[in-house]
């Protein structure tokens, strides 16, 4: 039994280091090409979103195969059919919108401005305190960004747009050969742990990337039709910028809101709509901390505030937004990961019969 | 009765066991059955093929278990340990499975160590498969889940016989 032992310790840990020089080489090569990461990450959270679909035509007794093929069809019938309708509005809104927005930028810097000198006129010890800078530089260097980036941004969207339904597709279609082949590399020992730790990281990974989507979508949806209502100008563009921010953690609801108020606070022709506007954004956040997080997202992340907060503040310190936005999943798979090597270390595990009887 | 050699009578066709595939075990398998062809390739798809070698535990006593074993190939040796020291519970072979109850128990301890005695090819079937098959494919996780009540059930039985008996021969004090 001992020459076994040491001669199963041996394979297994070679197959531990076959096993980690996989992850960390994939890792690696994801890490240093964004072309192939961005698209992939895009592809996966795709693949989250659309799994419960295929599940539920699955249950139909439909052919996976087909129900993905399906669900892709009606998923590209309705984009085509939104492009015939709504693209016009849409990048007319945009082209509009992208036009002015510096304008309202440079007023909003200068309005900034007056108020912190007052501030500062009055409070000295505000003195060194430099907000409009801050946002001024954070402002050029977005801008130069972009300006920069931009055409590169444009090639790369035309290339995510044909590779990623097809990564979707054979994500959607082999994503249990692949979690097979991967647990081939895990040693017996370690099997069973490792197949529930990253079965549960993988459902919460799911469940919350799901409920934020949906969250973001229904923020979107609550934010358009109420810009709709009071008549404000770029209801689309305006309610596309807040579902897309509100996947941001915590600064995403400011940042969402801020173009809309921006635009009806410092365009002359659409000052009367600063008050509404400014509701419909309150409405939509207070429906969103208030129903949809508690509901959704709260429950299925089920980690204390603090720690979500020091989450998205070492996310947003170490990689910015990128860092904010995978920060909770990332603190959720170490949730996981933490509570079963505690429950595996710490634990005495009894059986039923052993723990009644060490109970008399 | 004699007993002489009937080479025509033969089964020269029968499959040897060790040549098996998942699918023939799993249909030879009383959890699955009951499930259709088809219903028995997805399952083929879905549980994982391990290889132990010999002496190597498959889990042990006090681990969490998350699944079911069934021997595809070679034996199982099933042993508890205890204050008085180990003992062997029963030897497992080819067609037997073990470690099904986890599949329904939420929080399941295993209750005994299983040890591959030889090489041995084991098929694993997991909680959340059959939670994804529930959920997939309800049909084929009932005709499953049924199979698997009939066998709770049956083990239940014959423990309750088992110690009706032990208590009425006095090995065990009622309460």
């Amino acid at each position: 039994m001992r020459a076994y032992s040491n001669k199963s310790f041996r394979r297994d840990m070679v197959k531990l280091a076959i096993m980690f020089s996989v992850l960390t080489g994939t890792l690696a090569v994801f890490v240093v090409t964004p072309a192939l990461s961005t698209p992939t990450l895009l592809s996966v959270v795709i693949t989250m979103v659309i799994s419960p679909s295929v599940k539920f035509l699955e249950r139909k007794e439909i052919p996976r195969s087909l129900a993905i093929g399906g669900i892709f069809f009606l998923i590209f019938s309705l984009l085509s059919l939104a492009g015939v309708i709504a693209t016009q509005t849409i990048v007319d809104e945009w082209g509009s919108f992208v036009q002015k927005a510096p304008r309202y930028f440079e007023e909003a810097v200068l309005k900034l401005k007056d108020f912190e000198t007052q501030m500062k006129e009055s409070y000295p010890f505000l003195e060194s305190v430099r907000v409009t800078d801050s946002i001024v530089t954070w402002g050029n260097e977005t801008g130069q960004w972009f300006i920069s980036n931009g055409p590169a941004l444009l090639g790369d969207l035309f290339t995510w747009m044909l590779i990623v339904p097809i990564l979707s597709f054979v994500l959607l279609n082999d994503s249990r050969r692949i979690k097979k082949k991967f647990f081939e590399l895990v040693p017996n020992r370690f099997f069973e742990s490792t197949f529930m730790v990253t079965t549960l990281i993988f459902r919460s990974l799911s469940d919350y990337v799901r409920a934020k989507i949906i969250e973001a979508t229904l923020v979107g949806l609550i934010v358009g039709i109420g810009l709709w209502i009071v008549g404000a100008k770029y209801a689309f563009v305006l309610a596309l910028l807040a579902g897309v921010a509100n996947i941001l953690p915590y600064v995403g609801p400011f940042i969402g809101a801020a173009p809309g108020i921006l635009y009806a606070g410092f365009d002359p022709a659409s000052s009367h709509l600063f008050i509404p506007v400014l509701i419909v954004y309150g409405i939509a956040n207070f429906i969103d901390m208030g129903f949809i997080f508690p509901v959704l997202v709260a429950k299925l992340v089920n980690l204390h505030p603090l720690i979500l907060i020091a989450a998205v503040i070492l996310g947003q310190q170490y990689y910015g937004l990128v860092g904010m936005l995978i920060s909770i999943p990332i603190a959720t798979a170490l949730k996981v990961i933490v509570r079963e090597i505690f429950d595996a270390v710490y634990q005495t595990h009894q059986s039923r019969s052993e723990r009644d009887l060490s109970g008399f | 009765m004699i007993k002489h050699p009937h080479f025509l009578w033969k089964d020269l066709f029968q499959k040897k066991k060790s040549n098996q595939t998942i699918i023939d075990a799993l249909k030879e398998n009383v959890l699955f059955c009951t499930l259709n062809q088809r219903e028995l390739k997805t399952l083929s798809h879905i549980v994982y093929e391990r290889v132990y070698q010999p002496g190597e535990d498959v889990f042990h006593q006090g681990d969490r278990g998350f699944g079911m074993y069934m021997i595809l190939k070679g034996s199982i040796v099933i042993k508890t340990e205890a204050l008085s020291g180990e003992g062997m519970i029963t030897k497992l072979h080819e067609g037997s499975f073990f470690g099904e109850l986890s599949l329904v128990d939420p929080n399941n301890i295993r209750t005994a160590t299983a040890t591959a005695e030889g090489k041995t090819s084991l098929v694993g079937f997991f909680k959340p498969d059959l939670l994804e098959i529930l959920e997939r494919k309800p049909q084929m996780g009932v005709k499953i889940l049924f199979q698997l009540s009939s066998v709770l059930g049956r083990r239940l039985l014959e423990t309750t016989e088992k110690i009706t008996l032990m208590r009425k021969t006095g090995f065990v004090e009622p309460k």
